[in-house]
């Protein structure tokens, strides 16, 4: 037995099944063993990592619950998918790659900063339930299956925002979360419902399959579209993003973006594998571009004027979703034709590399910003200063994270604007001068937070000066910190090894639905 | 392994990263040809505070300041972009029921 032919089942089942054990372990032992989630994400990580690497190279898997073997997608006899079935071709494989990195740095991170915490339990099971969550989204190949992961994923993430009851702003905030998240929920069951009303199957590969591209079809892709794009925080559906961001634990935030960017991942799906061969590929194309550049600029002109460290960054986390959505959506825009080829697929790569930079420097970022809350008390710029004088790692991880966000070559950030800005050239020059003015915006308005929190004559408070934040802490951050720069000096690998099995596998919708059906 | 082929061009980061390092170098040798006798905490600093004795917390330009001249010169459209953002709930509901239906309709009138 090969434990890759099991990867996808396992990478969601060992964070469940850690959740409920944590659970189990403290009600007979009244202990809070805080490693037991860092070693089981730690482990899904290895797993994440082989998987992902086994996909790229040798093509999509996929798993079937309750077959006599995982691969077994049509039993004898049928010409259905009858079965829950996971998928894991490369966008899949590429996205559970992000979800084990972030998951696993997020309960390392937490081992220290949430020790003050209460109920520190339930804390952990729903980090764990929340990781199960959003591998679940990346990997289902079943669109009800979907739902659920994306429900579960919801939960996890409103309590988590909420989860520091003490603080108003933090049950404001997760109101606000599950507001946004039921609705977007609900609207997505009842485009899955229009389709499994239409077409009797809830398999994504074959619903793709049989696809008509009628009234209600349109209308069921616009439901997803739309509250996708809204879960992904696209402007102007982006409202809930800094209120959240802001208010959940630092490690929860950078966990948080990768729970985004699995919805995401979900509406790259819908677009170009659920409706892929029928598709109105620049009709769709242009309102994700259009989402994409207003998520942008805004993202970055409102980040400037904040003052509270964790809702600048939020505000950044919309202007990079705008990058990912800009490149995908040219690729779209162009799929099926010549311009697809010239540039179309290279503004697709730059838009997927972006999706994996962007959950290491914004999760590292988040971390920064959480080491420099747990030390000074304050999120809020104007009372912060002197920090890189005492807290030097944090100071040069943020100095990495910030330059990365920015677009400032060697770091990661670099190779995948770069592959933005000169392939979105060729699609329409407005929109690459747009984006590179994003980027100086956001280069200022990290200068800016640089200058208030690290710079300046050192700080004491309560006669102590602020020390660097614990080794747990300071670890997941530098193994962010390590990702970002190697990502950015080895671009080539990256591109070659990673980043291009990813886009032809999202851009080609048949190999998808050849895995569960058979060659069509 | 290391460049990176846009399509249009390329991009090596070794080719950065040694440029990085000649630059640090010219700067280094340089630095070390200086004078040596200058106090960086004594008079020189004088002329930039307009020749009065300030101690370095009161030099800080707050946060909220640091981009004041770009923020005024936006003053139009920060106000309305912060008229936007409310933070009522119900007003994030109506704009994701506003952009569900322009998506609906485009996508229902595009081919």
């Amino acid at each position: 037995m090969n434990i890759i032919d099991h990867a996808p089942a396992l990478l969601v089942a060992i964070p469940l099944f850690t959740a409920f054990l944590y659970q189990f372990i403290y009600y007979i032992t009244h202990k809070n063993i805080r490693y037991l989630a860092t070693v089981a994400l730690g482990i899904n990580w290895i797993l994440g990592i082989s998987m992902a690497f086994h996909v790229f190279s040798s093509g999509p898997i996929s798993y079937v619950f309750g077959a006599s073997s995982p691969g077994l997608s049509l039993p004898s006899g049928y010409h259905f998918p009858i079965r829950i079935i996971f998928e894991a071709d490369g966008m899949s494989a590429f996205m559970a790659l992000i979800g084990t990195t972030v998951s696993f740095v997020g309960a390392l991170y937490s081992e220290s900063f949430a020790k003050r915490y209460s109920e520190l339990s339930k804390y952990f099971s729903l980090l764990l339930l929340l990781t199960a969550g959003l591998l679940g989204m990346v990997l289902t190949g079943d669109l009800f299956n979907f739902f659920v992961f994306f429900e579960i994923t919801s939960l996890a993430s409103v309590t988590l925002a909420a989860y520091r009851t003490y603080r108003k702003e933090s049950v404001e905030a997760g109101f606000k979360y599950m507001l946004i998240s039921t609705v977007s929920s609900l609207l997505i069951l009842v485009a899955v419902g229009i389709l499994y009303g239409e077409y009797g199957a809830l398999n994504i590969a074959k619903v793709a399959s049989m696809i008509q591209y009628t009234l209600l079809d349109k209308v069921a892709l616009a439901l997803f579209v739309t509250s996708l794009a809204m879960k992904a925080g696209s402007v102007p559906m982006h409202f809930w993003t800094p209120d959240t961001y802001g208010e959940a634990p630092a490690p929860i935030t950078a966990m948080l973006v990768s729970a985004s960017q699995a919805s995401l991942y979900g509406l790259f799906r819908v677009v170009f594998t659920l409706y892929g061969l029928k598709i109105s590929t620049l009709t769709v194309g242009w309102i994700i571009i259009i989402l994409g550049v207003l998520s942008m600029f805004i993202g970055v002109t409102m980040a400037i004027i904040q003052k509270d460290i964790k809702r600048l960054m939020a505000y950044h986390a919309i202007s990079q979703t705008g990058y990912m959505l800009l490149g995908v959506g040219v690729g779209l825009a162009t799929f099926g034709t010549d311009a697809f080829l010239k540039y179309g697929f290279t503004a697709m790569k730059g838009g997927i590399y972006h999706i994996i930079n962007h959950a290491f420097y914004k999760g590292l970022l988040f971390l920064t910003a959480g080491a420099i809350f747990y030390r000074t008390k304050t999120r809020n710029l104007n009372e912060m200063g002197g920090l890189a004088h005492t807290m030097k790692y944090t100071t040069i991880f943020f100095m990495i994270g910030a330059a990365a966000i920015a677009g400032l070559p060697p770091f990661n950030g670099f190779a995948s604007k770069l592959l933005i800005y000169e392939s979105v050239f060729k699609f329409n020059p407005v929109l690459s001068i747009i984006a590179m003015m994003v980027s100086i915006l956001t280069l200022a308005s990290f200068v800016k937070v640089f200058y208030s929190a690290f710079l300046g004559p050192k700080r004491i408070k309560d006669g102590k000066e602020f020390k660097e934040v614990p080794p747990n802490m300071v670890i997941a951050m530098g193994i962010l910190a390590l990702l970002i720069v190697i990502f950015g000096i080895f671009p080539g690998f990256v591109i070659n090894n990673i980043v291009e099995p990813t886009a032809r596998a999202l851009s080609s919708p048949l190999l998808y639905i050849s895995t569960i059906l058979g060659k069509m | 392994m290391k460049t990176l082929v846009t399509g249009f061009g390329l991009w090596n980061p070794l080719v950065w990263i040694v440029a990085f390092i000649v630059i640090y170098i010219g700067i280094k040798f340089l630095e070390s040809h200086g004078r040596e006798d200058i106090e960086r905490d004594g008079d020189i600093v004088l002329p930039f505070t307009s020749g009065n004795y300030m101690d370095e917390e009161a030099l800080r330009i707050r946060a909220s300041n640091v981009y004041w001249g770009f923020v005024e010169a936006m003053k139009g459209y920060y106000n309305t972009l912060t008229k936007i953002h409310t933070g009522i709930m119900s007003d994030y509901v109506y704009w994701y029921i506003g952009v569900l239906v322009v998506i609906i309709i485009l996508i229902g009138v595009g081919k």
